[in-house]
């Protein structure tokens, strides 16, 4: 095998293993604005992780550069509705969850 | 023009080069030209300048903070006991333009345990996943790097006594 995919294999591991994280933590998380933690933290990181390993695998610049795009405008578009989902749910009257 | 060249090249570089689709491509750039008009006439634009020196020291910084991030909550997802205290605390910005203040709310998002739920004026509600972490002066150091990025003067501090607002429910 080529280096690139000795690299690329333990990226996309990690890759799956964030985004394991972050649907673990969508289910046991106790209210809305916990569950965003997960979903865009966890979530960022395991594309970001796995982004890296197809672009380690990728032929050609333009696929690189496609893929760092996509990267981009994902982790602008998580961002963006991270904070539209909160201030809905705040808009809405729905109270954090307090440790008791 | 400059936005439709940018859209167009956007475009090409999804479609990696392919020129049989640049039907769909003008419709897309098109409809993202428009999009941008309808921003443009809510919000009056303001121009950003881009400090290069800045941005090119805020992307390892970025990547550092996403990679604690996900480690964070995955760590907190996975534990046994799901170590997690969260709490909505009121932070006033020092980012005085509405570029960098938009910046700056969107990549709290990605910072460690926190993401801004609120916003009004100069004053955001910060979510974050454990209360015990003082989280004032990470905010302010992300502050510092989107104000060198985003070339904005350092400002300062929140004068005391202008207190932030109370959390909308009480």
């Amino acid at each position: 095998m080529p280096i690139s995919t000795w690299l690329s294999i333990p990226l996309l591991l990690a890759g799956a293993f964030f985004f394991l994280g972050g649907t673990i933590g969508m289910l046991r998380f106790p209210d809305v604005y916990t569950r965003l933690h997960a979903l865009t933290k966890a979530d960022n990181l395991g594309l970001g992780l796995i982004t890296g390993a197809l672009v380690l695998e990728a032929d050609g610049w333009a696929v690189r550069a496609k893929l760092l795009l996509i990267w981009i405008l994902v982790l602008a578009a998580t961002a963006t509705l991270c904070h539209i989902v909160a201030r809905a749910a705040l808009e809405r009257g729905i109270r954090p969850w307090r440790r008791p | 023009m400059r936005r439709a060249l940018a859209y167009g090249t956007a475009w090409w570089v999804l479609v990696e080069g392919r020129s049989d689709t640049w039907v769909a491509g003008i419709i897309a750039a098109a409809l993202a030209l428009g999009a941008r008009r309808l921003l443009d006439r809510t919000a009056a634009p303001v121009p950003v300048r881009i400090d290069v020196p800045g941005l090119l020291r805020f992307v390892p910084f970025f990547l550092r903070e996403s990679v604690r991030g996900g480690v964070d909550v995955a760590r907190r997802a996975l534990h046994r006991r799901l170590p997690i205290a969260p709490a909505l605390i009121p932070y006033p910005l020092t980012l005085r333009t509405r570029p960098a203040q938009i910046f700056f709310v969107n990549a709290v998002s990605l910072a460690p345990g926190m993401f801004v739920a609120a916003w009004t004026g100069d004053v955001v509600l910060v979510h974050v996943l454990d209360s015990g972490v003082n989280v004032a002066p990470r905010l302010r150091a992300l502050e510092a790097r989107i104000a060198a990025m985003l070339g904005e003067p350092a400002i300062p501090p929140w004068p005391p006594g202008s207190g932030p607002p109370a959390p909308p429910w009480r």
